[in-house]
């Protein structure tokens, strides 16, 4: 048996209530802390797991990425600070009461309340537009962009938007490796992306995932179309997993 | 490979493997053992125990065998520390290496059945074929104590709490048809001949060297009660009763 040296560390579970009057939460990360804030961190659920409603999981996503930017600095939260967060949010999304935790690592110990508390349980999920989005995000976010999540810009909204300094960059995200009979909405989705991006002058990017072997022949007749429209539009296309790439440069205006 | 001291003493040479407990979970009991359960840093909540009536390593044996052959939930070594338990003191007394069996959801004991209001649960759903591998389990290993948990949104039955097991180890004897009563649901469900031979092949599935493993690599102390030398007998014991399953259960009426 090894020797390990145990610390203690607080957590908390950060909840969201979509609907007040029914008072049902549901756990959407976990926050782990330690009293003088020398380690901890938060675990978030993917968004597209936490609500069908495509604003919701970009208000989420902006909160939540917020409270991890907290944890990037020199200073992270510390017992005091996940105390005041407790009592101040108390409304849609709040944090129950810190309660103590051994913590033989912190980065397993986060994982492990994570996976007791927070984690999608059942069979994994289909490749739906809302996990491709999740990925993009985080990949981009890795890569060092500031990723909004779908936002407006004027009077259009858009899956993912980066900021930069040359100007934001609109992505558009479709994913055609699903089991589904209709991609009309896909093709309106994509419509209206080329359309917003014309209209307010905004580079643009295109991430698709694309059919895979158990795809209805209706999905690749679709893909093979909007992939068409895109590059009619000079919008580049790109695979999830591409994005993952330090060289590929991302469109400029 | 024998079932020997050489054998076991090789297998315990490569030293024990632990979980640590991180945070309460909050449920417990007052049963003898007075376990409460923890979550893990494997992110799994355990109910902890820190005695058995004949042993931790009973306990720990049990519950490795049970998870061998489906039968019921795993048990693991469990590290818990003072940073992980209740400030109280009400937990002190599994401060320590323990045992703990991992916890299962939408299960009940047997025994708190007078607890469901009408309705709760559909003796129907209880498959044959797994009562008849935990009457056989149970029957194996000469649990004297005997409890089960069904699930009560499947039907699945499990074995539970071994701690009472390997009692008089040090003569060999024959296995006693263990059956527990659940209400609602046929003594005889489980006895078909499909049924029995199922349950009977898993049990004789279990090989001499997973027996020595189950045995193997266990902590030592007056609450584990695991010298090598009991660890072999019992060992020793499940061996020679491992093949008598079969006609045993038989006789189930």
């Amino acid at each position: 048996m090894g020797v390990t040296v145990t610390e203690r560390g607080f957590y908390s579970v950060v909840r969201w209530r979509s609907d007040a009057t029914r008072d049902e939460a549901r756990n959407v990360a976990v926050v782990l802390v330690d009293a003088e804030g020398q380690f901890g961190g938060i675990r978030i659920a993917p968004p597209s797991t936490l609500s069908n409603d495509a604003r919701q999981q970009g208000f989420l996503d902006t909160i939540l990425h917020g409270l991890e930017l907290q944890f990037e600095g020199d200073k992270r939260p510390d017992l005091e600070r996940l105390r005041k967060m407790s009592e101040a949010l108390t409304q849609s999304l709040y944090l129950t009461s810190p309660r103590p935790t051994a913590v033989p690592d912190p980065d397993l110990t986060l994982q492990a309340l994570y996976k007791a508390f927070v984690a999608p349980v059942g069979a994994p999920r289909a490749l739906s537009k809302g996990v491709v989005i999740d990925k993009v995000v985080h990949t981009l976010r890795k890569r060092g962009f500031h990723v909004r999540r779908s936002e407006y810009v004027g009077e259009f909204v858009f899956d993912a938007l980066v900021d930069r300094t040359e100007g934001i960059l609109a992505c558009d995200v479709l994913s055609f490796a699903t089991a589904t009979r209709d991609w009309i909405p896909a093709e309106r989705d994509a419509g209206h992306f080329l359309y917003g991006l014309e209209r307010l002058g905004l580079a643009g990017m295109a991430v698709i995932q694309p059919p895979t072997e158990e795809s209805r022949d209706e999905a690749s007749t679709s893909f093979a179309r909007v992939r068409n429209w895109f590059e009619e539009a000079s919008v580049p296309v790109h695979n999830p997993a591409e994005l993952a790439d330090q060289q590929l440069a991302l469109p400029t205006p | 490979m024998p079932v020997d001291l050489a054998t076991l003493t090789g297998f315990d040479a490569k030293g024990y493997d632990v979980l640590e407990a991180l945070s309460p979970e909050g449920r417990s009991t007052k049963t003898h053992s007075e376990s409460h359960t923890f979550i893990c840093v494997d992110g799994k909540t355990y109910w902890v125990k820190g005695k058995a009536q004949q042993g931790l390593v009973a306990e720990l044996i049990g519950g490795r065998l049970a998870a061998k052959v489906g039968a019921g939930p795993i048990s693991r070594i469990i590290r818990l520390t003072p940073e992980a338990a209740k400030a109280d003191g009400s937990q002190n007394h599994l401060l320590g290496v323990v045992v703990g069996s991992e916890d299962e959801k939408n299960v009940m004991n047997t025994r708190d059945f007078g607890l469901l209001a009408p309705g709760d649960f559909d003796p129907k759903l209880v498959d044959p074929p797994a009562r008849a591998l935990v009457v056989a389990f149970q029957t194996w290993i000469g649990v004297a104590d005997v409890q089960i948990l069904v699930n009560l949104k499947t039907g699945r039955i499990r074995s539970i709490d071994h701690g009472d097991c390997f009692m008089a180890t040090d003569h060999l004897t024959d296995p006693v048809l263990t059956i527990v009563p659940i209400d609602g649901v046929p003594s005889s469900l489980g006895n078909d001949p499909t049924s029995l031979e199922s349950a009977a092949d898993r049990i004789e599935a279990v090989t001499d060297q997973q027996l020595v493993e189950a045995v193997a690599r266990i902590p030592l102390g007056d609450t584990w009660k695991s010298p090598a030398s009991r660890r072999l007998e019992i060992a020793n014991w499940l061996a020679y009763r491992r093949s008598k399953v079969r006609e045993v259960i038989a006789t189930w009426a």
